[in-house]
């Protein structure tokens, strides 16, 4: 009875102390007034609210993460966690999504057929780094290389299909993919660029070709954030030069604005909230780059997702100018006056999971 | 609001219980039913007034039953009218759910069947009229029991609400149960649920034996340490406002027979079905055919509790089947039994119902039963079931230990042999219990 006692009182402090203490840290302004009450919204608030501002709310969270890892769950909100690194899990393709896409690109493909056109797809860390995946957990991750081959064969004979997967995967042991971000990293860019550089007849550079430079080296991305707990080392942020006396004009267009850089790499914004602007500066619609002085002629259309921030600074070293098409906000307008007869190659690449999951790129067709 | 919150843990439950004390013996009742009412607008605003018009309407059908007591014809009418409406509201939002996917409004088998069994009470003269609406009131919404039950009659909550002195054990002892229905709900209740959701999410083709194995395991345990986890913690927010409510949970998954199983799981609903329908329409007495009748409806109302669905009218008639053949010789045969044959026997048989209650349909049920014993062709294991395992056995384990009562064997042997240790144990165990909760409940 006396356990009982004592328990039941040390209750009733925690439950008084942590009244206390969290309705003098909590933002009670934020519960709503009226509205919200009648609306029945108040009760959501206030428990987001009081959980933000309850004492020692990091270290019971970190308490029930650790607990979790150590009952042996490896998984969380769609992600696996590893002992260094999260990888998030792509979830089924989705048909209707995936036929739109090949029907697109297959249709700008023969109303472009003057230019060659190449395409790539990028599996996502799920696929290449299957060691670190937990134990057993292959069934729960969908075969992208079956996803891949489907896709090269529904497009063939339309365009000339590049070979991202096996490469990544003969080097699956080095630093690929980040840690805390779902994107490939600039060693991945490299490898993805040799690919696709090899794929489209170009002599592929050697890594000895590029200086490297380690621009941040505690860069926590947006896994790294969704997953505060998850004890995962930072990620390092990299740069790669291959000739430093060349000199890039990089032009970006969004919603009409036009932002001039001087350099592939926009430092500034290395330690800002955005630290993966530092690859061409802030992301836009339309991002013309071109090479000052250019000892080469031939011009590059390139349709991509965001991993095209880590092989399009490699891959630029071959052209003298590239446009890189952003068609998730591109409007139909900007696609219709596309002039692709200026471009001598045209390129597709995007990652399995944009191209599973996202109908966007079927609006390069300009229907 | 659940119980389950920061919002509930830190600022609902203290004040309340500062509020309620501080009105003292005299205006506990009006307190209690406002904190009731206000945990109901908190938790579920949109049917609050279905809540309150439900039971507005049936307190006044009583008084006008009151009034009409020597009229036997008008208060049988009301009593019918009454009866529909109740079982009207309770099947009603059950089968609206099950069709259309509407919610179901919070406690809404709790209130109308405790209000249903009230009526009852009052039409057979076992039960007074209660003229205090708020006494009426709070039989019926008394917050902590609106998630799952216990039910209750009046006759267990009139005498104690009578009581003029507080008892301090009894709020330590609420406390206790609170901490631990919260901590059987909120680590074990929510992974075991988790766990049966990512398997129930399995293509048919992408089982195997052991998969339909640990769904099955999964959910008989999930619904077993989420009903009782709420049921303690309705226990145990009851004792500490003075209030004891009956128990719903006795280690059912340690019966010793089917009829000892519905006896031990969901009790207050079983003996609410017994009170109030088995036995007035002459339980086994009569024999025969309405023997069968009367038990077979009982336990398909057990079964309803959970839901109108074909699965859980047929989860309930598997159950018949058994109690009566437990009736007949096999029953006698299990007498005489080893407790531990007859344990396993009704525990074997209680998992393999689970496999009608997991079920969408019959056929997926018929599915999930002949992939467990191999009759399909599925593997014996592949890697999606062993991954399961590997990342909830040891929420299975610790389960499979805590549904039997040898934890609390251990506890009562050592509080008897070393009761000094034995205390201070429970306390580190219980605080600690509560930090780990409390750590799970805020969000990742």
């Amino acid at each position: 009875m006396i356990g009982k006692r004592i328990s039941a009182v040390i209750f009733l402090v925690l439950m008084l102390a942590g009244m206390a203490a969290t309705a003098l840290r909590a933002d009670l302004s934020s519960l709503g007034g009226g509205a919200e009450l009648l609306s029945g919204q108040t009760a959501a608030l206030a428990e987001k609210s009081f959980s933000q501002a309850l004492p020692f709310c990091r270290q019971l969270r970190q308490l029930a993460w650790d607990t979790r890892l150590f009952s042996g769950e490896r998984q969380a909100d769609g992600c696996f966690i590893s002992k260094d690194s999260i990888l998030p899990n792509i979830p089924e393709a989705s048909a209707p999504a995936l036929e739109a896409n090949i029907e697109g690109i297959s249709h700008f493909a023969a109303t472009n057929s003057r230019i060659p056109v190449y395409f790539a797809l990028i599996p996502t860390v799920a696929a290449i780094r299957q060691d670190d995946l937990p134990e057993f957990s292959l069934d729960c991750v969908i075969n992208q290389k079956g996803v891949i081959e489907s896709v090269y064969q529904a497009l063939g004979g339309k365009v000339s299909a590049v070979d991202v997967y096996g490469t990544l995967l003969n080097n699956n042991n080095r630093y690929l993919y980040y840690r805390t971000e779902d994107n490939l990293t600039a060693m991945g860019g490299y490898f993805v660029y040799s690919a696709i550089a090899s794929g489209m007849g170009l002599r592929v550079r050697s890594l000895g070709d590029f200086d490297i430079q380690y621009a941040r080296h505690d860069y926590v991305g947006s896994l790294g954030e969704r997953f505060p707990l998850a004890r995962v080392k930072p990620d390092i942020i990299s740069l790669f030069h291959y000739n430093n006396n060349r000199r890039y004009q990089v032009c970006t267009t969004l919603n009409g604005a036009t932002v001039t850089l001087d350099s592939l790499y926009d430092l500034t914004r290395l330690f800002s909230d955005e630290p993966m602007e530092v690859y061409f500066g802030r992301r836009g619609t339309m991002t013309s780059i071109r090479m000052e002085e250019s000892p080469y002629t031939q011009k590059l259309l390139v349709f991509a997702d965001d991993t095209a921030l880590a092989w399009l600074p490699i891959l630029l070293s071959h052209y003298e100018e590239v446009l890189l098409v952003d068609l998730e906000t591109a409007t139909q307008e900007e696609i219709r006056y596309l002039d692709t007869l200026y471009y001598d190659q045209v390129l597709f690449a995007y990652s399995t999971d944009t191209f599973m999951h996202e109908d966007y790129i079927s609006s390069v067709s300009g229907n | 609001m659940g119980f389950a919150s920061v919002s509930f843990i830190f600022f609902f439950l203290p004040l309340s219980l500062a509020v309620y004390y501080l009105a003292g013996p005299r205006g506990r009742v009006a307190v209690l039913t406002a904190v009731s009412l206000l945990f109901y607008f908190f938790s579920d605003p949109k049917f609050l007034w279905l809540m309150a018009a439900s039971i507005c309407l049936d307190y006044g059908m009583y008084r006008l039953m009151e009034r009409y007591d020597d009229q036997n014809r008008i208060r049988r009418a009301i009593c019918v009218m009454v009866v529909t409406k109740n079982a009207f509201l309770f099947l009603g939002s059950s089968v609206l759910s099950q069709l259309w996917g509407t919610p179901v409004p919070l406690g809404i088998a709790v209130y109308t069947l405790t209000s249903l069994g009230y009526l009852v009470d009052v039409y057979n003269g076992d039960e007074i009229y209660e003229h205090d609406l708020l006494r009426f009131a709070l039989l019926n919404v008394f917050y902590g029991k609106l998630q799952a039950g216990p039910l209750m009659r009046y006759g267990q909550l009139r005498e104690q609400l009578k009581k003029e002195k507080y008892s301090l054990s009894l709020i330590s002892d609420g406390a206790v149960l609170f901490i631990q229905g919260l901590a059987k709900q909120v680590l074990l209740g929510r992974s075991l649920d988790s766990l049966y959701l990512s398997l129930k999410e399995i293509e048919p083709s992408g089982h195997s034996m052991l998969s339909v194995w640990l769904l099955t395991i999964s959910l008989a345990l999930s619904l077993y340490f989420n009903l009782s986890g709420f049921c303690d913690m309705a226990r145990g927010l009851g004792k500490m406002y003075q209030l004891e409510l009956p128990r719903n949970f006795y280690y059912p998954y340690q019966s010793r027979s089917i009829t000892d199983f519905v006896g031990r799981f969901n009790s207050s609903v079983t003996e609410f079905y017994k009170q109030y329908i088995y036995s007035p329409l002459g339980a086994d007495r009569q024999g025969g055919v309405s023997s069968v009748l009367n038990i077979t409806l009982v336990t398909l109302l057990w079964g309803v509790w959970f839901g109108f669905r074909i699965n859980y009218i047929c989860w309930a008639l598997y159950f018949t089947l058994f109690i009566f053949l437990e009736r007949g010789r096999w029953g006698r045969l299990l007498s005489r039994l080893p407790v531990f044959f007859t344990r396993v026997y009704t525990f074997a048989v209680v998992l393999l119902s689970f496999v009608i209650f997991s079920g969408r349909s019959v056929s997926e049920s018929w599915f999930y039963f002949t992939s467990m014993f191999g009759m399909g062709s599925l593997p014996v294991f592949n890697d999606s079931a062993l991954y399961s395992l590997a990342s909830r056995g040891v929420v299975l384990l610790l389960a499979l230990l805590l549904s039997t009562s040898a934890a609390h064997t251990v506890a009562d042997w050592c509080s008897k042999r070393h009761p000094h240790l034995a205390a201070a144990c429970s306390v580190v165990f219980n605080v600690a219990l509560l930090i780990l909760t409390l750590a799970f409940i805020l969000p990742a």
